[in-house]
């Protein structure tokens, strides 16, 4: 095994022992539930709330309810606790020091870096294809999905907002070597790029548009062209915080 | 030479930690590196493992240059630090494959050089996981991952300082026998530490290096004095043995004597029975590495 590969299965232990792999699989699954739920059942609902006598008429949930729960909860309450679970990646070995014995060994300053982006890419992954599998699989047990549009690439559309705002964390979380940094430096950047979205021309590149566009691509509103300079700023940006991440932790004091 | 500090200085802001600090260390010693705290040893240690940057000199281990950062040099050097930090959830087993991993340790080799490890250090047998340790117990596991791969260089920083003596004891033996395999560079504040195994030492204080030399040396014999103790006080024994030619003096309530010869010394023992004075203690006067270190600091 190379030290890049034993320094991941350390990763993978740490992470199932802090019960991260648990968390992940029952909150993302139980997210993934409650997309198809919400929109069945929110229309009996809203009759047994409602005085008796008052004549209602919902139309009928379709696919398109469903998925619209989907990109409500998945990256507002999904995301958020992703991040909450992985922000303390670096802050938490650097605060206690447990990566000076590895380091002092002659493990590479950047293998510590790549094996966490690593892990935490592969949890979200993971937390992703939970939710996206459940939700999809229901939507089409319950309705007909030929009326929505662009489900897939939608879906994907917020999986790499996600993963830019992970990168952005493990570089807060590297260089203010703190919990709070970390999450700090997320919450700055996600407030940056709402005041972005304030400008309507910034909506051509602006990488909020991943996460804000996709319940109009499922109506056709926006055609997934519009989606590929957002997508494509958001990986230049993924690739500076990474890289960013590694060349400052090769200077860090310890 | 496995390690030579050359005029390294080390600022922190605008104060001097570390002022032109040279040092050689040779290989196959145990070096003390004593000083008190806040002199400036882990300051030193943390440059030569690149974990900071010197402001000016250079460190040389095994030929290789040291670099703040990524550093080839590490690969050299088992490292224990003051307060060695583990994964908690691991066993010491489990910890040390993950650093022979890491050091890309041949598969065949690794097995039996953690059993041997793990036997050295007296934790074969303990097959909790790290978080129930005791003290004693992880810096000892601390030795065993520093000596992994057969360093070429043992930097220890206080091993022995937050340890009961039974646990100071057996690392200070544990050290003692990892000398037939690498050098041991171990910082103390504990002089006596130094003098139970060290052959050489060097006291840093203020940042600068105030003596560096065989321990031996040091602590060199005052050359034909002998202290002797008796069942009444050293006042009273030199009042009564006043009248004899040899060279005497008190020290701590203990009577110091010149004898220059054996035959003189006999002479001497004899004198004592013939005075009816009783003998608690007699041994050579040596000066304890304390007394250097107090004379140099004067």
């Amino acid at each position: 095994m190379s030290p890049w590969f034993g320094f991941l299965k350390k990763e993978w232990t740490e992470s199932v022992k802090s019960y991260k792999l648990l968390l992940t699989i029952l909150i993302f699954s139980v997210i993934g539930i409650l997309n198809p739920f919400t929109a069945k059942i929110t229309p009996a609902l809203m009759e047994n709330f409602m005085p008796e006598g008052t004549v209602l008429n919902l139309p009928e949930p379709t696919a398109l309810d469903s998925w619209l729960q989907f990109y409500k909860n998945f990256p507002q309450m999904g995301l958020f606790i992703f991040i909450l679970l992985f922000s303390t990646m670096m802050s938490k070995e650097l605060e206690k020091g447990t990566l000076v014995i590895l380091l002092t060994k002659g493990l590479r300053r950047s293998t510590v870096i790549t094996a966490k982006f690593a892990m935490g890419f592969a949890y979200w992954t993971l937390a992703f294809l939970l939710t996206f599998i459940i939700t999809y699989s229901y939507t089409a047990f319950y309705w007909d999905q030929t009326i929505v549009q662009h489900v897939f690439l939608a879906a994907g559309c917020v999986y790499v907002f996600g993963l830019l705002l992970f990168t952005i964390t493990l570089w807060g979380n590297t260089y203010f070597a703190s919990a709070y940094g970390g999450l700090l430096v997320t919450v700055v950047a996600v407030i940056t790029l709402f005041i972005i979205a304030i400008f309507p021309d910034s909506a051509t590149w602006n990488p909020l548009q991943l996460l804000t566009g996709p319940p109009q691509m499922l109506t056709g509103d926006v055609v997934p062209k519009e989606m590929l300079t957002p997508f494509l700023v958001a990986m230049g940006s993924l690739l500076v915080f990474l890289l960013g991440t590694i060349l400052h932790f090769n200077k860090k004091r310890l | 030479m496995v390690m030579s500090i050359n005029n390294v200085t080390k600022k922190f802001g605008g104060k001097e930690v570390l002022k032109n600090v040279s040092l050689t260390i040779p290989e196959h010693s145990i070096f003390g590196f004593v000083g008190a705290n806040g002199a400036g040893k882990t300051t030193l240690m943390k440059c030569m493992l690149g974990l900071l940057p010197v402001t000016s000199g250079t460190i040389i281990i095994a030929g290789e240059t040291v670099k703040f950062g990524q550093t080839k040099s590490n690969a050299h050097i088992g490292y224990l630090p003051d307060v060695p930090e583990f994964y908690p959830y691991y066993t010491a087993r489990e910890y040390l494959e993950l650093c022979a991993v890491i050091t890309n340790m041949q598969k065949s080799e690794l097995k039996q050089r953690i059993e041997e490890l793990l036997e050295l250090v007296g934790l074969s047998q303990t097959k909790s996981p790290i978080r129930t340790y005791s003290r004693g117990m992880k810096q000892r596991l601390g030795i065993a991952q520093a000596l992994l791969n057969r360093p070429k260089l043992l930097i220890c920083d206080e091993p022995t300082s937050a340890l009961d003596p039974v646990g100071r004891a057996q690392i200070l033996s544990i050290l003692q026998a990892a000398k037939s395999e690498t050098t041991v560079f171990f910082s103390t504040h504990i002089l006596s530490d130094a003098e139970q195994i060290c052959d050489r030492v060097a006291m840093l204080h203020e940042g600068t290096i105030i003596f560096e030399d065989e321990l031996a040396a040091l602590q060199q014999q005052v050359e034909h004095q002998y202290v002797f103790t008796f069942t009444i006080s050293a006042e009273q024994a030199l009042s009564q043995l006043r009248e004899l030619e040899h060279h005497m003096y008190i020290e701590e309530d203990t009577l110091i004597v010149q004898l220059s010869s054996e035959s003189e010394r006999l002479l001497f023992m004899r004198e004592l029975t013939d005075h009816n004075l009783v003998i608690q203690s007699m041994h050579p006067h040596t000066r304890l590495l304390e007394q250097v270190v107090l004379e140099v600091l004067k």
